[in-house]
């Protein structure tokens, strides 16, 4: 595909201050940070006739035609799986432009409340009850499997975390940019669910993000760099948190290798080739999987990856990731690449391990 | 005591509910090809087959992966910490979310046997546990 109409980049993305908690309410936060994505493209609200988002979502299509004057909209679509949902996006985004159903589109997700716990009608009913509240103890879980199948010791997830909080503190916009976490610190973060510690586990944050996608012959008008959509993915895996038992029974590594595999041979790349990754990271154990699912190293090898200084020069996660920017389940990774991507590197952004998931390969447009 | 958040059972996870109450687990087996199924749902994952017979488990299972929880996401569980739950694999092949008890946090192995308990916690709910030997 060569017509430059047809062609998705990404030329604008803006995010809110990242907070622990914030007073203003979600769509204020979405408001907020549409507003910085079309102001970083160029763009004026009434520019945009495509709109992406989560499915879990405090704003809608018609809120944002009253908020910010944006309508009518030719194209709109939600992803569900929020800690898997944020390539997805990117993904939507790309495939409306290059069907020509859209001309500029606009995604975002923004994040303050608390998750409610939901009445126990699905999958949860057979994980909530006894005592397996949250992602946290369902990483627990899965990361003493992958220890027990492939040896991986718990300070794996120790050099993950304290890597994440050292590359945070290079960041202004990360929560944990004053709060680095030497390895003497960590082991004294209380356990949470053995072997995860309270660092393992992204704490609550609140915030919002946004991007401006278009084509790459509108972009040439536009004042950023644009940054082309190598390649996306989508692999709809059981889920971890809904669907615990069919989980580990599925194959989930052959299916994330074969899409992930196919994803960098659709952008020419080879497998892992990217310059940048960045892996959802809500709780470390996922950085691990994630690690092995995009082929950064072998199966079953990402402990010893981690502790032999696989993740230095700030190769995974540069900007702190959901563990040490802020937990808006992977937003702020997607926007996180988009910056890597400006500066040339080839990025991936990959979402949840632990959920039906997606990924986008960035790199800028030639 | 607390009361954990209860299941709201529905058409497709009735059965298996009103087993725990009669202190039986039950799982459905397809009548097409056999293949034991959990959680409960409307077709095969194997064949695909639409029909499905339930039948009780013999309750013995090995442990297939747990955690020990110190603060729980969910406050009503801040009572039991710590606490062993993890997951199980029956005899009959499926796998099923419970706390693990009757032996020491730290005594917990891959393979553990376990043998199927239930808590009585409401009129409607049973909830099954599993007890080590």
């Amino acid at each position: 595909m060569s017509d430059p109409d047809r062609i998705a980049v990404v030329v604008g993305v803006g995010a809110t201050r990242f907070a622990a908690r914030s007073a203003a309410s979600e769509p204020a936060l979405a408001m907020r940070a549409i507003a910085a994505a079309l102001a970083d493209a160029g763009l004026r609200p009434a520019d945009v006739d495509g709109v992406v988002r989560f499915d879990r979502e405090a704003v809608w299509e018609y809120d944002l035609a009253f908020a910010l004057g944006i309508a009518p909209l030719d194209f709109y679509a939600a992803v569900p799986f929020a800690a898997g949902a944020a390539p997805a996006l990117l993904r939507m985004a790309a495939l409306a432009i290059g069907e020509g159903l859209a001309t500029v589109v606009l995604g975002w997700h923004a994040r303050s409340r608390r998750e409610a716990l939901a009445p126990l009608v699905g999958g949860e009913q057979f994980r909530v009850p006894f005592g397996l509240g949250g992602a946290a103890e369902v990483a627990a879980l899965l990361f003493r499997r992958h220890a027990h199948r492939y040896g991986t010791p718990p300070e794996a997830l120790e050099v993950v975390t304290t890597t994440l909080r050292r590359q945070a503190a290079r960041n202004p916009r990360a929560l944990f940019r004053r709060r680095p976490l030497g390895r003497a610190a960590y082991r004294r973060s209380p356990l949470v669910a053995e072997p995860l510690r309270r660092a393992d586990v992204a704490g609550a944050a609140a915030g919002g993000c946004a991007f401006v996608a278009t084509s790459l012959a509108r972009a040439r008008d536009l004042r950023r760099a644009p940054v082309a959509v190598l390649g996306t993915m989508q692999v709809a895996l059981p889920s971890a948190t809904r669907q615990l038992a069919d989980f580990v029974r599925f194959d989930r590594e052959r299916a994330m290798e074969r899409a992930a595999r196919a994803l960098f041979r659709g952008a020419g790349l080879a497998p892992g080739g990217a310059d940048v990754a960045f892996l959802h990271d809500a709780a470390s154990p996922l950085v691990l999987f994630g690690l092995e699912d995009f082929g950064l190293c072998p199966r079953g090898e990402s402990g010893a990856f981690v502790s032999g200084g696989g993740l230095a020069r700030g190769r995974v996660n540069p900007s702190g990731g959901q563990l040490a920017e802020a937990h808006l389940d992977g937003i702020n990774n997607l926007v996180a690449g988009v910056h890597r991507a400006r500066l040339g590197a080839t990025v991936l952004v990959a979402g949840s391990a632990l959920e039906p998931t997606s990924a986008a390969l960035l790199g800028l447009a030639l | 005591m607390t009361l954990p958040p209860l299941p709201l059972p529905g058409p497709d996870t009735a059965e298996f509910w009103a087993g725990c109450r009669r202190h039986e687990l039950r799982i459905q087996r397809c009548d097409g090809c056999g293949t034991p199924r959990f959680p409960p749902r409307p077709a095969c994952p194997r064949c695909a087959g639409l029909a499905a017979t339930w039948v009780t488990c013999s309750g013995r299972a090995g442990v297939y992966t747990w955690t020990v929880v110190h603060e729980p996401t969910l406050p009503a569980f801040r009572h039991l910490v710590p606490y062993a739950v993890g997951l199980v694999q029956l005899e009959e092949g499926v796998f099923m979310v419970g706390q693990i008890r009757g032996v020491a946090p730290d005594a917990i192995r891959v393979g553990l046997r376990v043998r199927v308990e239930f808590d009585d916690v409401t009129s409607e709910i049973a909830l099954p546990h599993w007890r080590a030997g």
